[in-house]
């Protein structure tokens, strides 16, 4: 039993180890990275809409 | 024949405490003195003790293979996300950014050839846009991941 509850306890930290760095990780990416994308996305397809406009005025 | 040893110093210190008891006298009493102190109430109190450890142990054991289990169903669960992140959700907005910019490009140089100035047609480029052009990179080492990350966001000024 002494065994087996070190075993799982070494797994435990080794489970909340990863899982800790792998949510800060996923956090970073929903709350910083995406919203970034999101954001140049937008500007990208504003300015392409505004040059094609341009372009089509004879 | 039960064969008990006591160390020398304290052999020597029995005697003085005993004096004009001889050795076989003084070992008897020794070995008497300690069959009384693991009678019957000493085993059934070291019974009880040992009992009471295993129930104990039990029950830490129980509660570390629910956490266990919790922590391997956490761990899977954002294994699971980070890969769906990873695969599914980031790649095609950088794929949609690259075509954007892409397009962008072409646009603006059809608008040069007229004589034109894109930047006085057109809403500007963010100036801190995420660069999409390249590959993750990989890393050789953790701390090197780490620098490079910490770099990274003191240029981009985030998060």
């Amino acid at each position: 039993m002494r065994f087996e509850l070190h075993g799982l306890r070494e797994r435990l930290r080794q489970d909340e180890l990863a899982a800790r760095m792998r949510e800060r990780e996923i956090a970073m990416t929903e709350g910083w990275l995406l919203p970034r994308l999101r954001r140049d996305v937008a500007a990208y397809e504003a300015r392409l809409e505004a040059l094609l406009a341009a372009l089509r005025e004879p | 024949m039960t064969v008990v040893r006591v160390p020398r110093s304290l052999w020597e210190a029995l005697r003085r405490a005993h004096p004009g008891t001889g050795d076989d006298a003084l070992a008897r009493a020794c070995v008497e003195r300690g069959r009384r102190a693991l009678g019957e109430d000493g085993l059934r109190a070291e019974f009880a003790r040992r009992t009471a450890a295993a129930l104990l142990l039990r029950t830490e054991l129980l509660d570390a293979r629910g956490r266990a289990r919790e922590a391997a169903a956490r761990e899977r669960a954002s294994y699971e996300r980070h890969l769906a992140l990873e695969r599914e959700v980031v790649p095609p907005i950088r794929a949609r950014a690259r075509e954007l910019r892409a397009a962008i490009a072409g646009a603006e140089a059809d608008l040069r050839a007229r004589g034109l100035d894109p930047d006085a047609v057109a809403p500007p480029m963010p100036v801190d846009a995420l660069s999409v052009d390249q590959e993750p990179p990989r890393y050789r080492t953790p701390e090197e991941r780490r620098r490079r990350a910490v770099e990274f966001f003191r240029r981009v000024g985030g998060p």
